[in-house]
């Protein structure tokens, strides 16, 4: 065999019984692959599969950045493993984990369901307070208008942030970056009419207030949307919505007022 | 096929997180600035104080601040002033959004702003305090 | 995948929170404190005690300017401006360091602490700031 490196690759068996208290652990199982300047870590972890070992089990689809399937803890950094190169870290042996502050199902595959009732619970979709006609054509917007939110629109769910996110680690409850950073993405629409319809779950205690700006979700977002920065400004929404609600309570509840509902295939 | 919950493997965080990366470490310390920016409240109140009692309490508050333990302290404690300034006017040009007619400042002109008013703040304070002009 | 949504986060505890009410001061200090607080470090704990110490004839000379600056009214809102600012600055940062370093079941208590101190030591500022008749100004430090 030609120049190898080795990955250490976490393993959890659901099946296999839980120790005499009841607690249940993972190792991890250390194999060796061909070393090609051009893989990255995803493609040894489907050599490992196909060659190797078929019991693996680990999410992937696009292989391009794009899908958001494969982000897996990767020598502890919370990466796309399609865009982690062995060579950033060959000849040292490259140590991957599934996503810290997710729950394991097997091997590197997390279980998802906290994220997406937290995703659903920011209502990430256009809120109008009257729907338009579908004969009216699309809602049209400038492209100042568009740039308002064009970075927070771009994320792809794969919960690196939420990995990086000491607060997501120990605050089970806490909305977490991505979330939020979608909820502010429909606030700042144009389009979108659904700001108080967000308050109540991003203005609250377990939303935006539980982060203390430690910024890893932005270092390690694969696609630049910078969660960090959308949950600050979203605070500064929050403070002056509270402040103006204190000082002008008529006015904010016309804000209020009851709104239509999704459009259809209207979200982008 | 649904996920047996029960059957889930839940890790716990490392309480120690903030030593595992150097921005975690940083994000502490830059957190902590905070007990010297109250330790400066503090005496600025003393100094105050002082004033207000006479040349010769100004005198003895002179005298202590420029003890070298406390001559040493408020060296850490500048040191720590300025890193709150610093990250402060860094992450400021990631949260303010201005807006110049339809497109947004950049960060860097915002970040800039932020540091040259900081010059000009300090310089007029300064000015003030010691009547060089 | 399981879908019940009545578990989800922030569904159970959804009214909006006052945490602005504190957010607010602390970013407010917390900007004051970023502009201000280098030079007057600088200033009061460094070249004021140092050149005095060289030159003993410039503490009356200094004492004067400080004279001018604690007893103008624009200096005295400055200076209690800033001092509030910087105590609910780091009541709000020092609380959440004490939360992640791990104390994050006991966020409300330290927050009482924390916000309780910055609002005394606001007091205690107002107190030594403005003129009134608890002030001693006395050798009270």
């Amino acid at each position: 065999m030609a120049e190898t490196t080795k990955l250490e690759v976490f393993r959890y068996d659901p099946d296999a019984p839980p120790g005499p208290d009841g607690t249940r652990e993972g190792r991890f199982q250390t194999y060796e692959v061909p070393f090609n300047k051009d893989w990255v870590v995803l493609d040894a972890l489907n050599y490992i599969k196909d060659q190797l070992d078929g019991t693996l089990s680990h999410r992937w689809s696009c292989r391009m950045g794009v899908c958001g399937s494969c982000g897996m803890m990767v020598n502890g950094a919370a990466r796309l493993t399609c865009n982690a190169f062995l060579r950033e870290w060959h000849p040292e042996p490259i140590r991957v984990e599934p996503l810290t502050n997710f729950p394991v199902v097997r091997d590197l595959v997390v279980d998802m369901t906290g994220f997406m009732e937290k995703l659903q619970a920011v209502h990430p979709y256009l809120i109008r307070k009257e729907q338009g006609k579908l004969e009216d054509g699309e809602y049209k917007q400038l492209p100042g208008e568009l740039a308002a939110y064009k970075q927070f629109s771009m994320c792809i769910n794969c919960l690196c942030c939420y990995a990086a996110c000491p607060v997501a680690g120990f605050e089970e409850n806490f909305i977490g970056p991505a979330a939020l950073a979608l909820g502010h993405r429909y606030n700042l629409d144009s389009r979108d009419d659904g700001f108080a319809e967000r308050r109540d779950v991003m203005f609250s205690h377990d939303a935006i207030w539980q982060c203390t700006f430690i910024g890893e979700c932005s270092e390690v977002c694969p696609k630049k949307v910078d969660p960090a920065a959308a949950i600050q400004q979203a605070k500064i929404e929050a403070t002056k919505d509270w402040f103006l609600s204190k000082i002008l309570p008529r006015a904010m509840e016309r804000t209020a007022s009851a709104p239509v509902g999704p459009r259809e295939g209207g979200a982008s | 096929m649904p996920v047996d919950r029960s059957k889930l493997l839940h890790r716990k965080q490392n309480p120690t997180w903030y030593l595992e990366n150097h921005r975690y470490s940083i994000f502490m310390l830059r957190e902590m600035s905070a007990v010297f920016v109250a330790l400066a409240a503090v005496a600025t109140i003393m100094m105050v104080l002082a004033v207000k009692a006479g040349p010769a309490e100004w005198e003895r508050f002179l005298g202590l601040m420029a003890h070298p333990g406390m001559l040493a302290l408020s060296g850490v404690a500048l040191a720590f002033a300025i890193l709150h300034s610093v990250t402060w006017f860094l992450l400021a040009g990631k949260v303010l959004v201005i807006r110049k007619g339809e497109m947004k400042v950049p960060a860097e002109a915002i970040i800039g702003g932020h540091f040259a008013g900081w010059l000009a703040v300090s310089v007029v304070i300064a000015v003030l305090v010691l009547r060089v002009l | 995948m399981s879908t019940t949504t009545a578990e989800a986060p922030g569904r159970h505890a959804p009214a909006i929170s006052p945490e602005p009410l504190l957010w607010g001061p602390f970013s407010g200090g917390g900007m004051a404190a970023a502009m201000l607080i280098p030079i007057h470090i600088i200033l009061m704990c460094f070249v004021l005690p140092l050149a005095v110490k060289a030159d003993a004839d410039q503490t009356l000379s200094t004492f004067e300017t400080m004279q001018l600056i604690v007893e103008n009214p624009i200096g005295m809102v400055y200076l209690f401006g800033l001092c509030a600012g910087c105590f609910f600055h780091a009541a709000h940062r020092i609380r959440f360091v004490i939360v992640d370093f791990g104390l994050h079941g006991l966020n409300t208590p330290i927050a009482v602490i924390c916000y309780g101190l910055a609002t005394i030591g606001s007091a205690a500022a107002a107190v030594a700031i403005f003129p009134n008749p608890l002030n001693p100004l006395g050798t009270a430090y």
